[in-house]
């Protein structure tokens, strides 16, 4: 499954996918890494079942209701597995532009964030344990505000160490204060 | 306790010799930063007002554990009478007498370990040092080239005493400013001298270029000048009259009278007010037609009105307080403010520290042509919308002149671009309010359907700039656009843009971004 690489080419938009820049996607592992808890819903789904059946053959409890609970959550982890993870991750984009990064994301609810080298306060890349073992992680970037949302996830690791390098040295060239 | 009052200019005549310090004798400001300086005290009357408070919770704890007995009249008679045994009061008295030994004791102690001192490096870089606590010490090395803003406040008691606080705003927020308290009035204002002619090094060269780029800055108050009597806005022009100079040699630029305060607060709250006569005229009308029953029943709802009531009275007096004697004054750098009836307090901003600028006009206020103007500070004060004030009320004219004085542009001659067409559906009410329009060194946006605000950030102070589009607003080819300002300052919103003017926005903003940042500027923010 990891390795199943679902590519949706996202529609033009003059905002949120300005033409021109070089847009990146990020390492399709993230769907990988995003699927984990949907497989934690699947299980709930599956457990569900199970104790329908369980109550049956031991009381004399009805077998539906629980087992349309269980069917109900696994419709749901499904669309999530096959439809919405994939979809979500296939929305990030990044660009770096000679003197700004910008990073978008999102389908629905769409979200674009333009960052100058030159407020660079932090770089920072960071990776749970899960995205350790599929050898992937997160560059951020922090400025002096705290409502800048500039996070990349899913970068493949060398990947993300190059990112955070080329935009060490671009920052320190550009940096200015408040 | 009375060791040695280190409160003259000078560390070196003190007598004190705090345990901290590694007793460098000599002067402080000419130590390295690498050596610990002779540190000063604060005033040592700052114990009994650190502990005046813990007092006053230790006390209510106390009689909150004594609470049965004290409620207990008929126990007090009795023990008056030699009935009971006497064992309540005494405890209680004993435990307050206690905390109150303890309290002092404490406050004595950490009044101890606290000390500051200035250095100044070779490069003349001025630097504070503060030293404080006592189980967890705290070892605080201060820029002064950071300090966003300085304040030399007085509550109440202090102020009684002569006393003031020294505090200096840090970017990094409420957790790095620093806070001297208390220090004597004379000390503290020469603390602030000093601080500013430090922080003036960073920004001198800035001011010297705002100064010469915007050479046609008069007073904001010249315009108000005509009709101050009626505005309540009394200005010292420069043109019209020698200006007027404070006592510190700032001179006078504004201040706000008494009653025109009270009215624009009044008429500010005014909501709050119809609601408790809507609520009377109903307890009116219910008894008319349902009989004195309804009037019992209304009475159920007293107790919440009550507390609305008063919530809105103490709201109102507290910022009343806070805002009487409302002065601005000019510094050399920037603008002082100085106000407060019961405490005062006294803000100096730079105008290169100033992150954005908001004109504020409620509904009733535009009756009378009336507005505030607000300042954004990083790691200014963020609790109170108000504590940010540079003008609480004044006539609309003047408070443009002086949003003119601090950023240099006039708000009202920009031409503000209106929402995207979609915008009626999402915001019915609002939307025709929504605009934006682009200035030489900054941007501004219009919205408020009541409560008008023109929010205005110089290109300069952009952090980043970010586009939203929510579900909805993608249906209707809309898009929100945000630009982050550093923690204290309210974030600039751009609400329901035409998907390509906010695309125009958002390139716009980066290029005069990128254009303010391009010559490198060496002031980092560490």
């Amino acid at each position: 499954m990891a390795t199943l690489r679902i590519v949706i080419d996202l529609p033009a938009d003059p905002l949120f996918l300005e033409p021109g820049a070089d847009w990146r996607p990020v390492s399709p592992k993230l769907i990988t890494e995003r699927r984990y808890p949907v497989l934690v819903i699947a299980v709930v789904g599956v457990a569900l079942m199970v104790l329908g059946v369980v109550l049956q053959l031991t009381s004399a409890a009805s077998l539906w209701p629980l087992l349309g609970a269980g069917l109900g959550v696994e419709a749901i982890a499904l669309t999530l597995w096959f439809v919405v993870v994939p979809r979500m991750v296939n929305s990030w984009r990044y660009a770096e532009r000679a003197q700004d990064l910008l990073i978008r994301h999102g389908r629905v609810i769409r979200r674009l964030t333009v960052v100058p080298y030159g407020r660079m306060q932090v770089i920072e890349v960071s990776a749970n344990p899960i995205s350790q073992r599929l050898g992937i992680a997160t560059v951020t970037l922090v400025t002096a505000s705290a409502n800048t949302n500039a996070k990349i996830p899913g970068l493949p690791t060398e990947v993300a160490q190059e990112l955070r390098d080329r935009l060490a040295a671009k920052g320190e060239a550009m940096t200015a204060g408040l | 306790m009375t060791t040695g009052t280190p409160e003259g200019q000078t560390a070196a005549g003190s007598t004190a010799s705090p345990r901290v310090a590694e007793a460098v004798d000599g002067d402080a400001a000419a130590a390295p930063v690498d050596v610990t300086p002779q540190l000063r005290r604060l005033h040592p009357l700052t114990p009994v007002l650190r502990s005046w408070r813990l007092l006053g919770g230790l006390t209510a704890a106390a009689l909150g554990l004594f609470r049965d007995q004290v409620e207990n009249l008929a126990w007090i008679w009795h023990a008056l009478q030699g009935d009971a045994e006497f064992g309540g009061l005494p405890k209680a008295f004993g435990l307050v007498m206690f905390s109150l030994l303890i309290s002092a004791l404490a406050a004595w102690l950490s009044w101890r370990a606290t000390g500051f001192a200035f250095v100044t490096d070779s490069n003349g870089v001025g630097t504070l040092l503060f030293h404080r606590g006592l189980l967890v010490r705290h070892r605080s090395q201060v820029r002064l080239k950071r300090v966003q803003s300085v304040d030399v406040n007085q509550p109440l008691v202090p102020r009684l005493l002569g006393l003031s606080a020294l505090r200096l705003d840090m970017a990094a927020g409420e957790g790095a400013s620093v806070n001297l308290a208390y220090l004597r009035s004379a000390d503290a204002w020469h603390l602030r001298e000093e601080i500013l002619c430090h922080t003036a090094v960073a920004s001198a060269g800035t001011a010297a270029e705002q100064s010469v780029a915007r050479p046609g800055i008069r007073d904001p108050g010249a315009a108000a000048s005509g009709n101050h009597a009626a505005a309540g806005l009394t200005a010292a022009a420069e043109a019209a009259s020698p200006a007027w100079h404070d006592t510190r040699g700032d001179e006078l630029v504004a201040q706000v009278s008494t009653h025109h305060l009270v009215r624009a607060n009044l008429l500010d709250g005014v909501s709050a007010w119809l609601l408790l006569v809507a609520w009377l005229l109903g307890l009116v009308v219910s008894t008319v037609i349902w009989g004195w029953e309804a009037l019992l029943g209304a009475f159920a709802v007293l107790i919440p009105v009550t507390i609305a009531f008063a919530a809105q009275t103490s709201r109102q007096i507290g910022s009343m307080l806070r805002d009487a004697n409302f002065r601005l004054y000019r510094t050399p750098t920037g603008v002082r403010i100085s106000s407060g009836l019961t405490s005062t307090i006294n803000r100096t901003i730079d105008f290169d520290r100033i992150q954005g600028v908001r004109l504020m006009e409620p509904y009733l206020w535009r009756r009378f042509g009336w507005a505030a103007v607000m300042v954004d500070i990083a790691g200014g004060p963020q609790d109170e919308e108000k504590g940010a004030a540079l003008m609480p009320v004044a006539e609309r004219a003047a408070a443009l002149e002086l949003v003119a004085h601090v950023t240099g542009v006039s708000l009202d001659c920009g031409s503000y671009a209106g929402a995207g067409g979609g915008a009626r559906r999402l915001d019915p009410l609002g939307w025709r309010y929504l605009g934006v329009a682009m200035f030489a060194e900054g941007v501004a946006r219009r919205s408020g359907r009541w409560r008008r605000s023109t929010a205005y950030v110089p290109f300069q102070r952009v952090q980043s700039v970010t586009a939203h589009q929510g579900w909805l607003q993608r249906r209707l080819s809309l898009a929100t656009v945000y630009v982050d300002l550093p923690v204290g300052a309210k974030r600039w919103d751009a609400r329901h843009r035409a998907l390509d003017d906010a695309a125009n926005l958002v390139g716009e903003l980066g290029r005069r971004t990128r254009a303010q940042l391009e010559p490198a500027d060496e002031e980092l923010v560490g």
